[in-house]
């Protein structure tokens, strides 16, 4: 997987296999949401929309950043430690896919779906259910992961979203991110993974329309991609 | 039988008897079954729908019926279709739309509004692939595999049975049906909920001084800290209210729900002090619904509102179709507690709050249950066999109204007692936890419909 701007096939593959398993299942005809001419390349920036620096990023500090629809949040995450590279995970349809790793000088810069693999609880502007911790909580006796307030499914960020602990079944949709060595600038190239949109859409639909404008919500985002400490994106951040 | 119809009326025929009663009753008569009673005369209100089948389009594939849709009902549905699209899922229910037990505390003490606790069957059975059949089963055939309903019979390949649960008002000392339909109707638990739900909020809207009295069963009743978030909850509603109320709330335990006593009890004395009267170690021997009294082992206590809940058996329909263990207490199903399927028959199981084993009687416990269930009659559909899952309980209790803040509780359940397990508790009330609780709700019912 060392091709890091995956083809539309494969994107609307990880995105709509689930869509059309249901739909094909239910004799609906369904047209994936979402399907992509290709995955969209965004450029990491702050809020001035000056590219953000992946070693300027405080380790075990939570951030946000939509991709690839103004709507669909994910975690950037700057771990302690380099990760493994070339992970095999295993999907919900069972197929496994390979999770690169974490990118930049470190090898510790991570970035997932910030959307439930389990219920679909996610972070929103209202409030982040599914944030990264360092130490253990109550909620979770598992140290440096990420872990959802709602039900506990409890994923490893250094280990491609894995679920560990919890309800979830299978891991987080992982974001592609591509670092530059020159410029330590980072860009999200892609998702791997069940990557779970048509469902979130369905779930949230009247919400999402509130906050971004009726049917806005699927706009995709280009050549950049803002993001923010989580603090700032959402009003609570419940630490469970 | 000819020969009683001939004699009740003079010219009331065999002929005309048919054509009054119609197809279905040439068919019973022919079939030799009784139609007529022993002692009435011959009806010709029988409508001989039970010997109808239901209307419903030809099964498309291997027939799962999936009798009730409480939390166990709509998940089994909705993932029996997801483990294998083949399966034509039928979901019988004949309430006209959901709502919930859980969180229902929170619609007391208006955290919530009623919306977030109804939900449409018509949407689960949309987006889950199945067909809602809006009646009741009343009778099983599981020789001939034919699910009898109010709406007329289904022949399944499979079939779930999550009917719930049932109040049992002898375990209070209620006996005569007309106190126990006075207590029900007077004094409703709750834990049903629908109408039962919408008194008691009527009733605190109404309340304008006095006690109010709630109860905690014995046994294992649905969702064990649920009287103590409602005492809470009541407490805090007569708080920011200004209502001079008293909530009694008595407990035959000697402490609240073990895990969460101590987050409990801390609210009942730090939020509370002037309006919980908590009595554990209490039974109580009777309740009189006319005169609005409870007599405990000490003393009879007057009230002047209460939400009354008794011990709770399985649904009567288990026991009705001769599938309770006459060893249980609660009248639970007799089932494989490992398969979930009528020990002899693994075509008929049962699942949620039914079910025998010790587990919490609890929204998330019968939500990942029935993710499991799905995939047991999956598996032995396909002529497989899978490895036995635990149940998830994870539960969160809302201690405070204002800042709104929660306890919690999770735990799995080891394989040889069914004990708790790995247990993570939190008893310190938070804010965090108090948003987390909405978020758990909110994803049940994303998972249910």
């Amino acid at each position: 997987m060392d091709r890091p701007n995956i083809s539309r096939r494969k994107f609307v593959k990880a995105c709509g296999a689930t869509a059309a398993l249901a739909a094909a299942a239910s004799g609906r005809l369904v047209e994936p949401t979402f399907a992509l001419d290709e995955a969209p390349r965004l450029k990491l920036v702050d809020k001035a929309g000056k590219p953000i620096k992946a070693s300027a990023l405080e380790v075990h500090a939570n951030y946000i950043f939509p991709y690839p629809y103004v709507s669909t949040p994910c975690l950037l995450l700057r771990l302690d430690a380099a990760t493994p590279r070339d992970v095999e995970r295993i999907n919900a349809e069972k197929a496994s896919y390979t999770w690169p790793g974490g990118v930049g000088k470190d090898g510790a810069v991570v970035a997932y779906s910030a959307i439930c693999a389990h219920l679909l609880s996610y972070d929103s502007k209202h409030a982040s259910f599914l944030t990264y911790h360092n130490a253990r909580t109550e909620l979770s006796e598992h140290q440096r992961a990420i872990t959802c307030c709602a039900h506990a499914a409890t994923y490893d960020p250094a280990d491609g979203g894995n679920a560990v602990s919890g309800p979830a079944e299978f891991p987080l949709a992982a974001v592609q991110l591509e670092h530059d060595g020159d410029t330590d600038e980072l860009t999200a190239v892609g998702l791997l993974g069940t990557v779970l949109f048509d469902q979130f859409f369905d779930a949230y639909r009247a919400d999402l329309n509130t906050e971004f404008g009726r049917g806005a919500y699927r706009e995709l985002l280009k050549d950049r991609t803002t993001v923010v400490p989580i603090a700032e994106y959402s009003e609570e951040v419940p630490r469970c | 039988m000819t020969s009683r119809l001939g004699n009740r009326s003079k010219g009331f025929g065999r002929r005309q008897f048919l054509k009054l009663s119609g197809g279905s009753a040439l068919a019973a008569v022919a079939a030799g079954t009784t139609v007529v009673s022993a002692t009435g005369p011959a009806s010709a209100a029988i409508s001989g729908r039970t010997n109808k089948p239901a209307d419903l389009p030809a099964a498309s594939g291997p027939r799962c019926v999936v009798v009730g849709g409480g939390v166990s009902g709509t998940t089994l549905a909705k993932y029996l279709k997801k483990e294998n699209p083949k399966f034509d899922v039928v979901m019988v229910e004949p309430n006209a739309l959901y709502m919930s037990c859980f969180l229902s505390n929170l619609w007391l003490d208006d955290l919530i509004d009623l919306k977030t606790l109804q939900h449409s069957y018509c949407d689960a059975a949309r987006k889950g692939g199945y067909v809602w059949l809006q009646g009741k089963l009343i009778d099983l055939d599981r020789e001939a595999k034919r699910a009898f309903t109010s709406e007329g019979y289904i022949d399944y390949q499979y079939i779930a049975l999550a009917p719930g649960l049932d109040y049992n008002y002898a375990s209070i000392g209620i006996t005569d049906p007309v106190l126990a339909v006075a207590c029900a109707q007077n004094f409703p638990a709750g834990f049903k909920p629908g109408s039962e739900n919408l008194s008691i909020k009527g009733k605190l809207a109404n309340f304008e001084k006095g006690v109010f009295l709630t109860t905690v069963p014995s046994g294992n009743y649905r969702c064990l800290p649920a009287p103590y978030e409602r005492a809470c909850l009541l407490a805090d509603y007569f708080k920011k209210n200004k209502i001079k109320g008293k909530v009694v709330l008595l407990d035959p335990g000697e402490q609240p729900f073990a895990p969460k006593a101590p987050g409990f009890l801390a609210a009942f004395k730090e939020l509370y002090k002037d309006i919980i009267d908590y009595r554990p170690s209490t039974n109580i021997k009777s309740v009189d619904p006319i005169k609005k009294t409870v007599t405990t082992e000490f003393e009879t206590i007057s009230f002047d509102d209460a939400a009354i809940y008794p011990r709770v058996r399985a649904a009567k329909l288990i026991e009705e179709l001769g599938l309770s263990d006459p060893k249980s207490p609660q009248f639970e199903a007799d089932i494989d507690v490992y398969k979930y399927f009528v020990k002899g028959d693994k075509t008929c199981y049962a699942a949620g709050d039914c079910r025998p084993m010790p587990f919490s009687k609890s929204a998330n416990t019968a939500n990942s249950e029935a993710h499991y269930v799905a995939k047991v009659i999956a598996a032995a559909a396909a002529g497989k066999d899978i490895d036995w899952v635990s149940p998830y309980t994870i539960c969160y209790s809302m201690v405070n109204g204002k800042p709104e803040e929660a306890i919690m509780v999770k735990a799995k359940y080891d394989k040889q007692k069914f004990g708790f397990t790995d247990v993570e508790l939190d008893n310190k009330r938070s804010a965090a936890l108090g948003l987390a609780t909405h978020e758990w709700g909110a994803g049940l019912y994303r998972d249910m419909f």
